[in-house]
Parts: C-alpha cells; sequence; structure tokens
C-alpha cells in the first residue's frame, strides 16, 4: 500500500498545463525522487502534493485517506511536511522559534513549552544547527537557511517529507553534509519526496526516480536507470545530443 | 565569535529584563497614587492616555503581531461604545454594559473576520476602513435603542463626580494593565507563536499546520474585545456618544500613529507610545495654541525618520552601540 498516490494529476496556469496527467505512487520507506530540466513541473507537483495549489483535474490519497484539494494546514497536520526552494523563514523570530512553529503545529502538535521547545532543539541537533538557535534567521548562511526548512519540517513530525531544491545553490561539502543529513531522515524510517537539480545527489539518495518534462511523466524507474534513457537525455540536452550519443553507442 | 555576541539575545534579555521589570513596577505605582496628587485636567489626560494604551495594545495584536493593517479598528472603539451605552438605557447596570461592550465586539470582529480576513495587505486596510465609515450610517439608520443620529444620552451615574471620575481612572488602568498582560500572555503561547508566523511568511506558515483564517480570526476578536472595552469605559465617562464621535476614524489613526512611536508587536511598545503621544500632543496643545497640529505633526514625522522601528527599537539599538563603545574601550 503506497503512502502517497497520485492520479492523473492536473494543473492550469491560464491556457497553460503546467502538469498534465500525472500518475505515481511513494511506497513508505522510500526517497522517491523527482527530476526533470528548468519548467518541467517540479515545483509545481510539490505545490501541488502540498495543496499551496488547487487541482484542476485528478485525485491525490495520503495514508489511504482522500486529501484531494484539502486546505494546508489539513494536510500538514496529516503528516506531509515541505520545505519552500526560496527559502520562507519567519524572520522575526529566532531560529529556536521557528523551529517551535513546526512543534507545535504539524504533525507534532506539542502544547507544552517544555515540549515544543525541547523537540525544537532536537529538530535543531538533527540539522546540525543548534549552536546557531539563538540567531536571526537574516543572519545565517544560505546553507544554514536551507537546514532551517529541513529542522522545521522535522519538528513537524511528519510522515511524509518533501525536499524542494534543498542543494540548489550549496557548494560540494555543503551537498555532501546535506545528502548525509537526507539518508540519516530517511534511515529513522521517513518517507522522503525529493525534487533536486543536482543530479549526484538524485543518484546517492534516491530508491525511485520519476522524469518531468513539460508538465508530463516521461518515465520512471531506478535512478540508475532513468538518467540513461534516450527519452530523459533528449529532454535535458535536446535531440542532436541524444542521436549522437545512440550512434556513437551503436 | 564576535558575530555570535551580536546576534545572540539570550545574554541580552538576561541584563536588561529585570531593568524592564523595575520600570513597569515603578510606573504602576506612580500609576496608582496618581489620582492623589493631581488636578482634575491632569486626571482627564491621564484617563486618555490609558484608554488609548488599551486601543493600541488592540490594535497591537492585529496589526504589530498578525501584521494585518487595520486602520479601521476604531470602529470597535464604537461598536464598544454603543453596546455598553445602549444596555444602560435599556436598563442594565454598568458592568453588564462593559460585558457586552467586549463580547459584541469579539463577535462583530469574529463574524467580520471570515470574509475580511481573506483580503490582504492595502485591501484588508481598506476595507476596515470603510467598516468604520459604514457603522457611522448603519447607526444612524437603525435609530431605536441606539438614538440614531441625535446620539445616545447614558443615565448619570449617582456618584459625585470626583470619585466617579477617579473610579474610571482605575478601571482604565486596569484595563491597560489586562490588555498589555493580555498581549504578553498571547505572544508566549502557540496561538502568539502562530501570528507571527502568518505576519512573516502566511504561505509557510499555513503548511506548517497553522489554520491561517483561524488564527486572524481569533486575533482580530482578541483585538476588538480590549478596544471594545476601552470603548464602554468611554461612553461612560463622557455620558452622552453620538455616531460620529464613537466611530471617530480618527481614534484608530491616532492608536496607529502611537503604535509605530511604541514599536509593533513587542509587549510594552503601546504604553510607550500612547504615553509619548498623547501627554506630547497635551503639552504642545498647551503650549502652542494656534499651531500644536502643526507642531505635533512635525514631531511625529520626526519620530518616524529617527525611530522608524518605535522607541523602544531605537532605545535598545543605543543602548547595544553604548555598550559595544564601552567594551571596546
Amino acid at each position: 500500500m503506497a503512502l502517497l498516490e497520485g492520479r492523473d494529476l492536473t494543473i492550469k496556469f491560464g491556457g497553460v498545463l503546467a502538469l498534465d496527467g500525472v500518475t505515481f505512487d511513494v511506497e513508505a520507506g522510500q526517497i522517491f525522487g523527482v527530476i526533470g530540466p528548468n519548467g518541467a513541473g517540479k515545483t509545481t507537483l510539490l505545490n501541488a502534493i502540498s495543496a499551496v495549489y488547487r487541482l484542476d483535474r485528478g485525485r491525490l490519497r495520503f495514508a489511504d485517506a482522500d486529501v484531494t484539494n484539502v486546505p494546508s494546514h489539513t494536510l500538514s497536520r496529516l503528516g506531509v511536511a515541505r520545505t519552500f526552494q526560496i527559502v520562507q523563514p519567519f524572520n522575526h523570530m529566532s531560529v529556536r522559534e521557528n523551529v517551535a512553529v513546526g512543534a507545535m503545529y504539524g504533525h507534532a502538535r506539542l502544547r507544552q513549552r517544555r515540549e515544543y521547545l525541547d523537540a525544537a532543539d532536537e529538530a535543531l541537533t538533527r540539522t546540525g544547527l543548534i549552536a546557531k538557535a539563538n540567531f536571526m534567521p537574516m543572519h545565517l548562511t544560505l546553507s544554514d537557511r536551507k537546514r532551517l526548512e529541513v529542522a522545521r519540517a522535522l519538528a513537524m513530525k511528519p510522515r511524509l517529507l518533501l525536499l524542494d531544491e534543498v542543494m540548489a545553490g550549496l557548494n560540494l561539502t555543503e551537498i555532501e553534509r546535506m545528502i548525509d543529513l537526507v539518508r540519516e531522515i530517511n534511515a529513522a524510517g521517513m518517507t522522503v519526496i525529493v525534487i533536486e537539480h543536482v543530479m549526484k545527489a538524485v543518484l546517492a539518495l534516491c530508491h525511485r526516480a520519476m522524469v518531468l518534462n513539460f508538465g508530463r511523466k516521461l518515465t520512471e524507474g531506478a535512478p540508475q536507470d532513468v538518467v540513461n534513457e534516450p527519452a530523459v537525455v533528449e529532454a535535458y540536452l535536446g535531440t542532436r545530443f541524444a542521436k549522437a550519443r545512440a550512434g556513437s553507442a551503436a | 565569535m564576535s558575530e555570535a555576541a551580536i546576534v545572540q539575545q539570550a545574554p541580552k534579555a538576561a541584563t536588561v529584563r529585570p531593568l524592564v521589570w523595575i520600570a513597569v513596577g515603578i510606573g504602576l505605582v506612580v500609576l496608582c497614587a496618581a489620582p492623589i496628587g493631581i488636578n482634575a485636567y491632569w486626571l482627564r489626560v491621564l484617563t486618555t492616555v490609558l484608554m488609548y494604551v488599551i486601543v493600541t495594545q488592540g490594535l497591537n495584536v492585529i496589526v504589530g503581531i498578525t501584521g494585518y493593517h487595520a486602520f479601521g479598528n476604531g470602529v470597535f472603539f464604537g461598536i464598544g461604545a454603543y453596546a455598553c451605552g445602549a444596555a444602560m438605557v435599556a436598563g442594565m447596570p454598568f458592568a453588564a454594559g462593559l460585558v457586552l461592550s467586549v463580547v459584541v465586539s469579539a463577535a462583530c470582529a469574529f463574524m467580520l473576520g471570515w470574509p475580511i480576513l481573506r483580503l490582504k495587505g492595502h485591501y484588508f486596510a481598506i476595507a476596515t476602513v470603510a467598516l468604520n465609515l459604514a457603522a457611522i450610517q448603519i447607526i444612524i439608520q437603525i435609530g431605536g435603542i441606539t438614538g440614531g443620529a441625535q446620539g445616545l444620552a447614558l443615565p448619570l451615574s449617582e456618584w459625585d463626580p470626583k470619585p466617579l471620575y477617579i473610579a474610571l481612572y482605575y478601571l482604565m488602568l486596569a484595563g491597560a494593565v489586562a490588555s498589555t498582560a493580555v498581549v504578553a500572555i498571547l505572544l508566549g503561547r502557540p496561538l502568539g507563536f502562530a501570528l507571527r508566523a502568518i505576519r512573516d511568511s502566511e504561505r509557510a506558515a499555513a503548511v506548517m499546520g497553522i489554520n491561517t483564517t483561524k488564527a486572524k480570526v481569533y486575533a482580530w476578536s482578541i483585538s476588538a474585545g480590549l478596544t471594545g472595552f476601552a470603548g464602554g469605559v468611554w461612553a461612560y465617562w463622557i455620558t452622552f456618544i453620538e455616531p460620529s464621535s464613537a466611530f471617530d476614524p480618527a481614534v484608530g489613526v491616532k492608536a496607529y500613529i502611537m503604535l509605530i512611536i511604541g514599536g509593533m508587536g513587542s509587549i510594552l511598545g503601546p504604553v510607550i507610545g500612547a504615553f509619548a503621544l498623547e501627554i506630547v500632543s497635551t503639552l504642545v496643545w498647551s503650549g502652542f495654541l494656534h499651531a500644536h497640529q502643526l507642531v505635533l505633526g512635525v514631531l511625529i514625522v520626526v519620530v518616524c525618520l529617527v525611530a522608524p522601528h518605535g522607541i523602544i527599537d531605537a532605545f535598545a539599538r543605543l543602548a547595544k552601540s553604548v555598550r559595544r563603545h564601552n567594551g571596546a574601550a
């Protein structure tokens, strides 16, 4: 039984089909990657799953319940947490307070001061931000702000974590650390959907990967197989490159 | 490490907090003792100041903490005044009228909030102004128990004027303390965190599991309840209310200026803002009889330029730079 089932997910922006009948299953315990060129609809898919956008067509099931077009906060309470590609910290709250909000609301719903502060500190420790708990977000580096996004999501104690390009803009060392972090989170039993441009991270992390292009699902499978499929190579690098490569292989 | 020292707040709070408590304690003792030593004129000024502390704290909840700029929040002052006035004309005691002021104002915000709080930014601000102006017409049209355009005369108290005005002063003082306590408690509760989260990023707040519409409606109801209380006491204090004075948009605007001067979203900012503006404006008024509005206007502009985040923030920055100079020396 899949934890998350998307059926025929479709979102239109005016006349543009940003998402065109995408169907997929994410099994519990998986790290599920969503890749594709710029404008393929990756973030739109994530916004559809996290109920930031309303679906024009299709159905979404999470943990055996129909969650098509439920409000964001309801979905979050059921156990779906996400990060934002363009980080959205609460700028007038300290790092610890930012994360504590996740523990107060989300799936965790801790209402005692001691409980939510402890939960915040635990999430900060896991993400390596505990030494900066009293900082204001604007004093953090981009890498730390991305970690803050992850820490806030973790404090919500979700069953499904959606990571929207948490590697983008990080240097190689920071990417390594982020990969380790996601792996640890998953090893602790959390299902993760990763939307990523950094192919190295996708190959290192994901159990399964789905490729989107122009809002449509191109293919799905093991990450190593998926990135070698001619259609995927073509989507990323163009028809001529794909033909040349097929020719040289033959 | 030097960066950490600047950014980290915990040590600063630990040294400043006792001083703040001492200042608050002294202020409260002075305010409690004040009616003994001052004449009727200054008693009236101080009662007005305390009334504005309540209204500004009410505004602080929706504007300072939640980030929804309710320019027309004065509407709840008028609703509170009329709820108390109509109840007393109908024969109820003042205490019951006051309870109704709070309940009716909060209930109005609760019902109006569901549609209006879906508006964002300027649209919400303008909608609240429209509400304020519409209320004047509604009261005039209803007539009957509200007195309509003729206004409403409240039953006179059996007390002598002097003890009555002192009692009303203490009632406003109690309201000011209570409304400040409400803001302090709110900021420590999950709802307070939710509202601050909404102010900084409503989309992130919703995705993190906060029912943003519900939280905003609660915030506005609390805001309206506090404002309505001030309106209720005010109505009994001046004993005659009419639509244009009870729903005077200047009430909300003045509180807004006090909030800016004091510091949005802070606990004591509205208190400081209300005292600063009302007392300065009284002094300016007695010193520059002909040009007091002009002088006051210039003063407000100067404060906004010098301390755009309020007096509290300006002092905090000043203290920080002084400490850094001392540390370097």
